[in-house]
């Protein structure tokens, strides 16, 4: 015969996990009642209408030739706005840890604390294992890259509206997927390297980064490429107000997480790969028997 | 210069310098802090351990005096077991000798006592022998020595 205590305890866990399970039903049909009335009004609901065709929505996302934003008196496109706020957001945020978070740090960490000590681990392990010889600045380097891309990356998700010159409003799109930004982040990268061949081989190390002359081109393009296709997917299914319903779920969000990690990954192995490879101490050649 | 793809120098240039203030704001707000964390709890954990270690070393150290210690004891105890049994056999020789000492004396004086006993026998013997001689000698001479004597005295005269 089971003990009295033990038959309270378990009457009282059979009833918690009643109300529990009432619940989540609760939650459930809210959610589903919620989700149905969004629906209903979306379908209800006239649209705008177009005010550009695919092509030429598809044409201005790549060339961004007419739909500007201005900044401070200058005509600019959208992506630069884009690059500013995920700046300024991520300085913020990390002005915010620096004052809220990393005094609290504790030996055994938490959930923040780890993930921002895996975020710093991660990036300084790459410059480390790519470049023993010389790594403390490519650490910092390959930090800040792999976060604005990824953080620039999955900031075209959350749709942030700007308005145009032309006075059309229109959603942020990845800073990088404009061809200006992965231009500035391509070369920065190969400055980086550059500046990694002089430190350690001076001017040998210039002559062999300067060998790998289309690192910059490759580097640029590829970034642009990944973060515009991602940008024309998203587009071409938003077009259409049919293909924007749980459509974009995959598409908008699993895709473009899964490209934030891969170019974040992409290019800071590629240049830390670079500059430890321009970086490492020459070898005094064997004399041949 | 009219350049393809809408690349714009200017915006190329805003995006450097955009990238670079990030990148100088991430590395001193963010990452050195996070990495002069990361470090300081590292050289906290290697101290302990090299405090662990020391501690692990003087205990070990501790451990091998302790057992030296024993061994010595130990080694002690077995010569001094030794000597202890060697003083024990030589306490016994010496009593094994003693007591063979004595058991020869025992006996010599008893062989003593015995040969004089012997000889004071031997003696009486001898006295009692002699006495029973002459007591027989006297008997058989009793008269006729006289006789001898009176006949021997009577020629003499005559």
């Amino acid at each position: 015969m089971l003990p009295l205590e033990f038959c309270d305890e378990n009457t009282q866990t059979e009833g918690d996990n009643k109300m529990e399970r009432k619940k989540k039903q609760r939650f459930a049909l809210a959610w589903l009642a919620v989700t149905a009335a969004l629906l209903v009004s979306s379908l209800l609901v006239p649209s705008a209408g177009h005010e550009e065709s695919v092509r030429a929505m598809m044409c201005d996302a790549v060339l961004h030739g007419e739909n500007r934003c201005a900044l401070f008196g200058m005509q600019v496109n959208p992506a630069l706005i884009s690059a500013v706020v995920v700046s300024g957001t991520l300085l913020l945020a990390a002005a915010l840890i620096r004052v809220l978070v990393i005094p609290r740090f504790r030996y055994v960490p938490g959930r923040l604390q780890s993930a921002l000590e895996l975020a710093v681990e991660t990036f300084d392990g790459l410059a480390k294992t790519n470049s023993p010889h010389r790594n403390s600045f490519l650490g910092v380097y390959a930090f800040s890259a792999g976060v604005y891309i990824f953080i620039g990356t999955i900031f075209e998700l959350f749709g942030f509206q700007t308005v145009t010159t032309n006075g059309i409003s229109m959603a942020l799109p990845a800073p990088l997927s404009d061809v200006n930004a992965a231009i500035s982040l391509g070369v920065l990268s190969y400055l980086v390297i550059l500046s990694g061949g002089i430190a350690g081989n001076g001017l040998r190390g210039v002559g062999m980064t300067l060998k790998e002359f289309s690192l910059p081109l490759s580097m640029s393009f590829r970034l642009f490429g990944a973060l515009l296709s991602g940008l024309l997917v998203t587009e071409l299914v938003y077009y259409y107000a049919s293909l924007s319903y749980v459509l974009p779920v995959i598409v908008g969000v699993l895709f473009t997480l899964l490209h934030a990690l891969i170019q974040a990954y992409v290019l800071t192995m590629l240049t830390t790969l670079f500059y430890g490879e321009m970086s490492e101490p020459a070898h005094p050649k064997t004399a041949k028997a | 210069m009219n350049i393809p793809l809408n690349i714009n120098w200017q915006q190329i240039l805003l995006h450097f310098f955009n990238f670079s203030l990030l990148t100088g704001g991430l590395y001193l707000l963010l990452y050195k802090p996070v990495k002069d964390f990361m470090q300081k709890r590292e050289q906290h954990y290697r101290e302990m351990d090299a405090a662990a270690q020391e501690k692990e070393r003087g205990a070990e150290t501790k451990l091998q005096s302790a057992d030296e210690r024993l061994s010595a004891l130990e080694n002690e105890l077995a010569e001094r077991r030794a000597a202890a049994a060697k003083e024990a056999e030589e306490l016994a020789a010496r009593q094994r000798a003693a007591a063979q000492a004595q058991a020869d004396k025992i006996l010599t004086d008893a062989r003593t006592q015995a040969e004089r006993e012997r000889e004071r026998i031997v003696a009486d013997a001898n006295r009692e022998a002699v006495a029973i001689a002459e007591a027989a000698m006297d008997k058989l001479t009793d008269g006729a020595y006289d006789s001898f004597l009176a006949s021997a005295e009577a020629e003499q005269n005559a």
